[in-house]
């Protein structure tokens, strides 16, 4: 298969049109770029708060013991 | 036919018509397409990665509008997203509505703000694209403003589902929403027929055979195949997301939590 243009700046250009249709591309793949990254900091933000939530109950579950020994120090 | 006297015994269909709830669920959602979400999402920007090059670089230009119709390989799997995405919130608006399904009303959450994107997506891309072959941005043309009416419709359904977050009835307005305006499906699909507009028809259908040649369409079915791939691994990971969220008490949603800790 061959390339349609001869040159790396005809490609640019497209005959005039090269403003219209790469501006096209980059809006686009732009604007994906952006919500795929949103909805990972999405998914990695809760799994984070999540953790952090389990972290904290199970330290209270674990500290319930030790008013008690406090108490006999 | 189901035996009706014996009602205490479920029928077969009763049967597997549970068996079929219990696989819908939140959590085996999660279990199965979870896995699922690398192997789309590395098709998918093969896909779309092939496809673009093959439609800018090696793809004939168009006899009448020159380089400029190279604004197809997106701007024609955006709008089919668009519409489709729609379609299936209006679907599974009515699979929540009438089974009570969860996950349905989750998926379309997941969906709603892609779609609307993707609609704004076909309405800038058809407008940079109606400038040099239509001479304007902009007409108040039937396909045009369907489409717009379109993105209205999505921003309208993302706001019922920010709208509701702490009550029980999550979902049930947006899933309505949904339903009544996919009457602007079929209203944007025909009105290039149905009005006089400058918008062309369809060059690409699935039952005829496509009216350019093959080194037009290849690659703009190549971006159509990797555009759908795209939402597919998309709309998995956001409802997987958004379970994650929902069921954050239950006991298996902990153990993968403490998994990922790690």
């Amino acid at each position: 298969m061959q390339p349609y243009f001869y040159s790396f700046s005809e490609f640019i250009a497209m005959g005039k049109h090269g403003v219209f249709v790469w501006s096209c591309w980059a809006i686009t793949v732009g604007m994906m770029l952006i919500f795929v990254l949103y909805s990972r900091r999405q998914r990695q933000a809760l799994i984070k708060q999540l953790a952090i939530q389990q972290a904290r109950q199970a330290q209270r579950t674990t500290k319930i013991p030790t008013p008690v020994t406090k108490d006999t120090h | 036919m189901p035996n009706l006297n014996n009602v205490s015994s479920p029928s077969l269909w009763q049967r597997i018509w549970q068996i079929f709830l219990t696989t819908v669920g939140t959590k085996e959602f999660f279990r199965i397409f979870s896995p699922w979400v690398k192997w789309l999402a590395i098709l998918a920007s093969l896909c779309l990665l092939i496809g673009s090059i093959w439609g800018l670089a090696f793809a004939p230009p168009d006899y009448l509008q020159g380089n400029s119709y190279r604004i197809i390989f997106i701007h024609v799997p955006a709008a089919s997203l668009a519409i489709s995405i729609y379609f299936s919130l209006a679907v599974l608006g009515v699979i929540y509505l009438v089974w009570k399904i969860k996950t349905a009303s989750l998926v379309a959450q997941a969906l709603a703000p892609l779609g609307f994107l993707l609609c704004v997506i076909s309405l800038l891309t058809g407008s940079i694209w109606a400038k040099p072959t239509w001479g304007t941005y902009w007409v108040w043309d039937a396909r045009l403003t369907s489409m717009l009416i379109l993105a209205f419709l999505y921003a309208g359904v993302m706001a019922l589902f920010a709208a509701f977050e702490h009550t029980a009835n999550r979902g049930k307005a947006a899933a309505i929403l949904s339903i009544v305006g996919a009457v602007n499906l079929p209203i944007i699909k025909y009105s290039v027929q149905w009005w006089n507009t400058l918008h062309q028809g369809s060059t690409f259908t699935l039952t005829a055979a496509p009216k350019m040649s093959a080194d037009m369409w290849l690659p703009l079915l190549l971006m159509i195949i990797g555009s759908y791939l795209l939402v597919a691994t998309l709309a998995i990971y956001r409802t997987n997301t958004l379970i994650l969220h929902r069921d954050q008490g239950k006991a298996w949603v902990k153990e993968y939590i403490r998994g990922q800790a790690k």
